[in-house]
């Protein structure tokens, strides 16, 4: 950390190595295009090693590091848009299982890559929300704020997610 | 179900990771963080530059000035002499003014010390008695050793003082009366 703030590249290219890829894929999924995601991976790790000094450890450094991530991703995403879903669209859902189709999934049927894939081909709006709330730990209330969205909006938009992996995952399950 | 595939999720995270950055992003970053640290150094260059310029300029405007104050003969004991010889010349008149301002501010004392016009002057007395022993002081020094550039500066200083404190006091007196 010591020679990170005072500039060694070395060691700022091992934390860099260290995290790159967790923030990688954190971007990859916020903003849907590898380009993208670079410019903002690198504009991140700029602000990390200009602001490394102001680090005050009361979060794990990966914590701190991902918030600078995901709020680099956010600047560049076009909030506007992100969500255009009708009132119909607006999903009442419960969570009662019981009354879920019978999917024929089990943990053994699940692959990384699957899921990767998966969660990759959502729509931005509710892919976005995903990746905040399951991927990253924020609660609704969190990514009400940050994206200026309700928190109904928020919850009925990671629904719709789950939904969608679901139908996903079935279909890309193996016969 | 969800449950399923959300704790797959939580077990997994690690690998359901799969994309890396191109190699590029690390030499990109690295660019710019140069870039940073060379704009760093570039202003404190600058800043450097015009530090130095500015005590090249203060140096030879110095130079000039005490060029015209001090003779190009060296003369330093000349300056010394031509300084306490303009200094004793009016030093008859210096203290003729310190003692009336002596006189003035010991009226002023004396009324004060009544008590019955200046109830709140406590602080005056005492700046005025602590001027009393230096006054009583430096006509001493005229008295013995006569006039000099340092007795000159003294008499002076101490006048300055005591004219500061009763210009105070007649504010002090003016607002209480108002």
């Amino acid at each position: 950390m010591e020679a990170c703030k005072s500039g060694d590249r070395n060691a700022q290219f091992r934390l860099y190595k260290l995290y790159s890829r967790a923030m990688f894929n954190i971007c990859t999924r916020m903003l849907g295009d590898r380009a993208a995601a670079e410019d903002a991976l690198q504009e991140a790790f700029v602000s990390v090693f200009t602001k490394l000094h102001t680090f005050q450890g009361r979060a794990s450094l990966g914590a701190w590091m991902k918030r600078i991530v995901v709020n680099k991703c956010l600047s560049l995403l076009n909030r506007r848009t992100l969500f255009t879903e009708s009132l119909d669209e607006q999903l009442h859902e419960t969570e009662d299982e019981s009354k879920e189709r019978d999917w024929a999934i089990t943990e053994s049927d699940l692959s990384s890559e699957r899921i990767h894939k998966a969660i990759k081909s959502l729509p931005e709006g509710c892919r976005v929300i995903f990746t905040l709330y399951q991927m990253e730990g924020y609660d609704h209330q969190e990514i009400s704020d940050i994206l200026d969205v309700s928190v109904s909006t928020s919850k009925s938009q990671f629904h719709r997610a789950k939904k969608l992996l679901k139908e996903k995952l079935f279909d890309l399950k193996p016969n | 179900m969800w449950k399923i595939i959300a704790s797959y999720i939580d077990d997994h995270r690690d690998e359901i990771d799969l994309d890396e950055p191109g190699g590029q992003v690390w030499r990109t970053i690295e660019q710019k963080l140069d870039a940073r640290t060379d704009l760093k150094r570039g202003k404190r260059r600058y800043f450097a530059y015009y530090k130095a310029a500015a005590a090249v300029v203060l140096s030879v405007g110095l130079g000039y000035l005490l060029s015209k104050a001090v003779p190009e003969n060296g003369g330093s004991d000349l300056v010394a002499a031509m300084d306490q010889q303009e200094a004793c010349a009016d030093f008859d008149k210096k203290q003729a003014r310190m003692e009336r301002t002596f006189l003035r501010s010991e009226e002023l004392v004396q009324n004060a010390k009544t008590g019955a016009q200046y109830p709140q002057s406590s602080q005056f007395l005492a700046a005025m008695d602590s001027l009393r022993p230096v006054y009583l002081r430096l006509t001493a020094k005229i008295k013995q050793n006569g006039c000099s550039s340092e007795l000159v500066k003294e008499v002076k200083d101490h006048q300055r003082t005591r004219i500061n404190w009763m210009t105070r006091f007649s504010d002090h007196i003016e607002e209480e009366h108002q």
